[in-house]
């Protein structure tokens, strides 16, 4: 998890050009004289439990109740503008090229790369209905659903925020996000669909009536709304 | 530390077990007295630390890079990040 | 080894190894000496395996180099080098495990991103050819494995 941090990487000081640093002993640097952890990035890191993970959750849902899925989409959407702009810099600055001029799919897989390091998941983009005005995001190995187990509905509010946040501010247009489908479902990856506000408010409706991410899939194809 | 010559290219190996190979070597990194010039390493399994280590290619990195017009690969310029796919984000963009 | 080695530090705490645990050292030194010498002869003939590579998938694919009007070829040579010299290093510490969580899995996400697959597929697949003919067998023996190992991961 980050926060910003003034903790400078020796390893990227020596090769600052290195991209291939996603290796654990790579990317992280741990200052046992400070207590801290520094990613390759200079953000500070802090290792968490599954304990924590789910402490976070079922703490937060007994002060919010159902509230607390709208409570974890917005900090993952706050976190997910700010990292775009953390991203812009450290892209720019390792690359020399500005995200808006890169190529698209270097530029998502490169951003990915840091949370994959970190334990999130590896992701898969599927851009093949962007014409159409939305994508898919597959992940594997949710920290957050790996840790929750199979508990038979999406948990993963704060992934979808993350994606819905970090999109909005790269694009530059308002997007929405909603897990579909999710490994505590008893699916074996989550699924997200990212796009237009109105898009994803379809999706959450049919959802909630007992879609499933492929009946959303279709109709979204076909070009039903609401 | 004893300096060999580096073995050559085609020599058989002997096996030797781990036990062996902690038997042999030479803790006080002193200069064996039986080893010199005739010995051939190729048929020897590595009598020491030093032995083993004289084997490990240390100035290879400089000295023989082939010629100087191979050009030099950089780190930032293994990838391209405008290259063979023209799709940005402002591509993106405009589809939302 | 190196990846074993750190494995052995860690599972080897307050007591004595067995000689299980120790045997990967032993395959190492069996064949420390070959890879000490592929090593070398793959750095000192990098620039021909290279040239000799692009050559044959001119002759045999040269659509993989080119993207339309776009001249491939120069981000093609770095990419190569690149692994190849990735590749050697694995080959000289016999630790296809590093190479695969520092390097392999990062650059595959980037080949993949660049649909460059077919090109690795190839490249990878025609290196071998080629660097049998700077190595002996035994030394080729050891490190094909590791190229098709990074075009397995590269290559799809």
């Amino acid at each position: 998890m980050d926060t910003p941090s003034v903790h400078s990487h020796k390893l990227r000081q020596q090769y600052p050009q290195k991209h291939n640093h996603y290796k654990f002993s790579d990317f992280f640097q741990f200052n046992a004289s400070t207590g801290t952890i520094a990613d390759w990035n200079g953000s500070r890191n802090i290792l968490t439990s599954e304990d924590f993970i789910i402490g976070l959750l079922e703490g937060l849902e007994e002060e919010v109740g159902a509230a607390s899925a709208a409570v974890m989409y917005s900090i993952g959407l706050e976190w997910g503008k700010q990292d775009s702009l953390f991203f812009d810099q450290w892209f720019e600055r390792e690359y020399n090229i500005s995200p808006q001029q890169a190529n698209l799919m270097f530029l998502l897989e490169t951003w990915w790369w840091p949370f994959t390091a970190q334990g999130w998941g590896r992701w898969e983009i599927d851009m093949a209905d962007r014409t159409q005005g939305f994508m898919f995001i597959n992940l594997f190995d949710s920290a957050v659903a790996r840790t929750l187990g199979d508990v038979g509905k999406p948990v993963c509010y704060l992934y979808a925020g993350l994606f819905a946040g970090f999109f909005t501010e790269m694009v530059r247009k308002q997007l929405s996000c909603i897990e579909i489908q999710c490994y505590s479902m008893g699916e074996t990856y989550c699924k997200f669909l990212l796009g237009a506000k109105e898009r994803i408010d379809a999706a959450a409706f049919w959802l909630n009536e007992g879609a499933t991410a492929s009946d959303i899939e279709n109709r979204l194809r076909s070009g039903d709304s609401l | 530390m004893v300096m060999l010559q580096p073995p050559s290219d085609s020599q058989r190996l002997e096996i030797i077990s781990v036990g062996d190979f902690f038997r042999q070597i030479n803790w006080s990194g002193g200069t064996l007295p039986h080893l010199n010039d005739d010995v051939a390493i190729e048929d020897t399994p590595y009598e020491t630390v030093g032995q083993f280590f004289s084997t490990f290619p240390w100035r290879g990195a400089v000295a023989s890079i082939p010629s100087e017009d191979w050009e030099a690969v950089s780190d930032n310029e293994v990838d391209d990040p405008m290259d063979r796919d023209t799709l940005t984000l402002e591509d993106l963009s405009a589809l939302f | 080894m190196l990846s074993q080695l750190q494995t052995l530090v860690r599972e080897v705490d307050g007591r004595y190894a067995t000689d299980a645990e120790l045997m990967f050292l032993q395959n190492y030194l069996k064949t420390a000496r070959l890879r000490f010498s592929a090593y070398q002869k793959i750095q000192k003939a990098e620039k021909d395996i290279i040239q000799q590579v692009k050559s044959k998938i001119k002759a045999t694919e040269p659509q993989l180099l080119r993207h339309g009007k776009v001249d491939l070829s120069v981000k093609w040579q770095r990419d190569a080098v690149r692994g190849l010299r990735y590749c050697a290093h694995a080959l000289l510490v016999a630790d296809e495990a590093g190479l695969e969580e520092g390097f392999l899995l990062w650059f595959q996400s980037i080949m993949r991103s660049f649909k460059a697959q077919p090109s690795c597929n190839i490249t990878y697949k025609v290196m071998q050819d080629v660097v049998r003919q700077h190595l002996t067998p035994q030394e080729a023996e050891l490190f094909c494995p590791i190229l098709s190992q990074a075009r397995r991961l590269l290559g799809q």
